[in-house]
């Protein structure tokens, strides 16, 4: 630990850290462009300095570590008046097109103008130098030169991160530039982190810009669907239509990263969603649809339920319960025909399922292709797009009875006799477990879709129809059963802590 | 890939395979070997910057990184009289910002821009690290200092010559 003094008041931090990460343990921000916690210090943009007893220049906070007995001021006159002077240096090529740009709200430069700029500018608009306005950097980003300050987070990013030295600096002094070899584009498949880096609008997302003012989305901590490893993200919503995902930071798992198929993982949700419950005879409100699908279990002389790994575990203990309680001797098989992807060394790994983990925690793998071959009369398939995954086993389920509980009009849903509209995991709270045995919670950031609802309680409509108890009263109920019915969960996973800011 | 006709010769290779041996890292082979390139193939072009890429095991985007932050290498096909003035501070303090209009007046044309003969390039650099001598200018290898406006014509009727 080492004893050093923030602005007067005494305090007690670990060793070896630097002062920008021991002025915010002590909740005193320090502005900064230029420093990442998951990048290497390089201390260009001069926004940090601080002034330190016995040293007689300004020292950049980034790269000086907190010794034992050192005194620090982090507001003095000297300090404000070099940020107020940084300010103007950064701001000396700006185009002020915050009204067209797509950081406006969440930029740096906006933020530490209010609170250290405020200066007329003392550049008239015709002599600042002009750079290239859009470059297309690749599929997933835009590049406006004027408004970069050449922090270069972006370029260490690429380098330390991703591992390509894609991304470099040209030129130099006022025309200094980030960009690629002239011809080539971003092809690392983590590109888009450069993004959520970028404390100004130089860097944006091809994907998200022009979409929504990022004062008008509404954020949901979640996790990303997309693979076994279960990244920490932000859902953003905005008229109830996801708009965009950012990595949400957590030293145990993604650090501050996504992958870019990550990042895109959301279309899905605003498109093709099923809206009503619909059977052989048309749409059902959702009573009759839970009385149709009760009929259909009952009359059949063989019950499968199919579970899936993409289902929270909540609703896994669910379909559980649901067999326990209403279909005794109903078989019950979770498995997955996704095609697995190519696993990097970074974040992806090769299962494309947010569950697995959790599925097999609760006991519910099994030989699903064998299931299916032994021919039930009658299939309830929970969140699984089996012909979607795998279109051969169209020829497995021809002649059975299907029932989908599905969010999307996907191939399953389509070929069902019957289907019912259940919630993505964007509407309603959930856990999954990822390849390391982490049981991570989801927030809900939309309204139901449609008349969709919960897996649970769909579950819960059917059983009341087959005359068979089973009711929680509330999610977190349901939550606490399951968590106790399957200790190796482990219940909900905390982080080391260290989810860092922005800026 | 690079350009089928960039390729070092058998003896460059060797030559700078013995370089190779000299420096700690890769990365510190890449300005000596940007030198051999420039003598070479008389200009650094994108061609050149992949297969310097390819010798010095780094991306093409860490070479043009560095190519274009050294006014020394010349990034356009080369050109009889290339004029590079430096207009940083110690420079511009010392009456460069007056150079320069003067060789843009002489030779009809803006900083950036070549004359229709093609014998000349004018260009504004940053700083030439003549900081002590300024102003500064380099022509093609050459540098020039402690300019003035009579120093300047006398150089240019010799090159219009």
């Amino acid at each position: 630990m080492a004893k050093f003094t923030l602005n007067g008041v005494e305090r007690e931090v670990p060793d070896g850290i630097n002062l920008i990460e021991a002025a915010l343990l002590s909740k005193v921000r320090i502005p900064h462009y230029c420093y990442h916690p998951g990048l290497s210090p390089e201390g260009n943009c001069r926004m940090c300095v601080v002034e330190i007893e016995g040293i007689p220049k300004l020292q950049t906070a980034c790269t000086t570590l907190v010794a034992d007995g050192m005194v620090v001021e982090t507001e003095s006159e000297k300090v404000i008046q070099e940020r107020t002077e940084v300010m103007e240096f950064l701001l000396r090529n700006h185009p002020i097109d915050c009204p067209i740009c797509d950081q406006a709200g969440e930029c740096g430069l906006q933020k530490y103008y209010m609170e250290h700029g405020l200066h007329d500018s003392r550049v008239a608009v015709e002599e600042k130098i002009l750079k290239r306005k859009r470059v297309d950097l690749g599929p997933l980003v835009v590049l406006d030169s004027e408004r970069c300050i050449l922090c270069s987070r972006c370029v260490r990013f690429c380098d330390e991160v991703a591992g390509v030295r894609e991304l470099v600096l040209a030129n130099r002094g006022g025309r200094s530039e980030i960009t690629t070899f002239p011809g080539r584009t971003l092809e690392n498949p983590y590109s888009g982190n450069v993004v959520d880096i970028c404390p100004v609008g130089a860097l944006t997302s091809k994907d998200f810009r022009f979409k929504v003012r990022v004062w008008f989305l509404k954020t949901a901590d979640s996790i990303c669907p997309g693979c076994e490893r279960g990244c920490n993200i932000y859902l953003e919503q905005y008229q109830n239509e996801v708009q965009r995902i950012r990595p949400r930071a957590n030293p145990d798992v993604n650090r501050w990263w996504i992958c870019d198929d990550g990042r895109l993982d959301y279309k899905w949700i605003n498109r093709d969603r099923l809206l009503r419950a619909e059977g052989e005879a048309g749409t059902h409100p959702p009573e009759r649809a839970d009385e149709e699908a009760a009929r259909m279990l009952k009359e059949a002389s063989s019950v499968l339920l199919v579970a899936s790994p993409r289902s929270s575990n909540e609703n896994l203990f669910a379909l559980k319960r649901f067999r326990d309680a209403a279909l005794p001797r109903a078989a019950l098989v979770g498995g997955s025909f996704r095609k697995p992807w190519e696993e990097d060394r970074i974040l992806k790994r090769p299962d494309r399922n947010p569950n697995r983990k959790g599925m097999e925690l609760l006991g519910l793998s099994g030989d699903l292709e064998g299931a299916l071959r032994t021919g039930p009369e009658c299939v309830l398939v929970v969140e699984n797009d089996l012909l979607g995954d795998r279109p051969e086993l169209a020829d497995l389920l021809r002649g059975k009875k299907l029932i989908a509980l599905a969010s999307n009009r996907d191939a399953t849903a389509e070929a069902a006799a019957l289907r019912i509209p259940v919630c993505t995991y964007a509407e309603t709270e959930g856990s999954w477990t990822n390849f390391e045995g982490r049981t991570q919670a989801f927030r809900p950031v939309l309204k139901a879709v449609g008349e969709s609802r919960p897996v649970f309680r769909v579950l819960e409509g059917i059983a009341r129809a087959l005359e068979a108890s089973l009711a929680w009263s509330d999610f977190e109920t349901l939550r606490a059963e399951t968590f106790q019915a399957a200790p190796a969960l482990g219940g909900l996973a905390r982080t080391s802590g260290g989810g860092a800011h922005a800026l | 890939m690079t350009h089928s006709m960039t390729r070092w010769s058998a003896a460059r290779t060797e030559e700078i395979e013995a370089l190779r041996r000299r420096y700690p890292t890769d990365h510190a082979l890449l300005l000596p070997v940007l030198w051999i390139a420039q003598r070479d193939f008389g200009w650094i072009s994108h061609d050149v910057m992949e297969l310097v890429a390819e010798t010095c095991r780094t991306s093409p985007a860490h070479v043009y990184s560095l190519a274009t932050f050294y006014t020394m290498f010349e990034l356009e096909k080369p050109i009889r009289y290339h004029i590079q003035v430096c207009n940083n501070l110690s420079c511009s303090l010392c009456g460069s910002e007056g150079i320069l209009a003067h060789i843009e007046k002489r030779l009809g044309i803006r900083a950036g821009e070549a004359t229709a003969d093609g014998r000349f390039r004018l260009t504004a650099v940053e700083c030439l690290a003549s900081c002590g001598t300024g102003p500064a200018m380099q022509v093609n290898d050459a540098y020039y200092e402690k300019l003035t406006l009579e120093k300047v014509d006398a150089l240019l009727e010799e090159w219009m010559k």
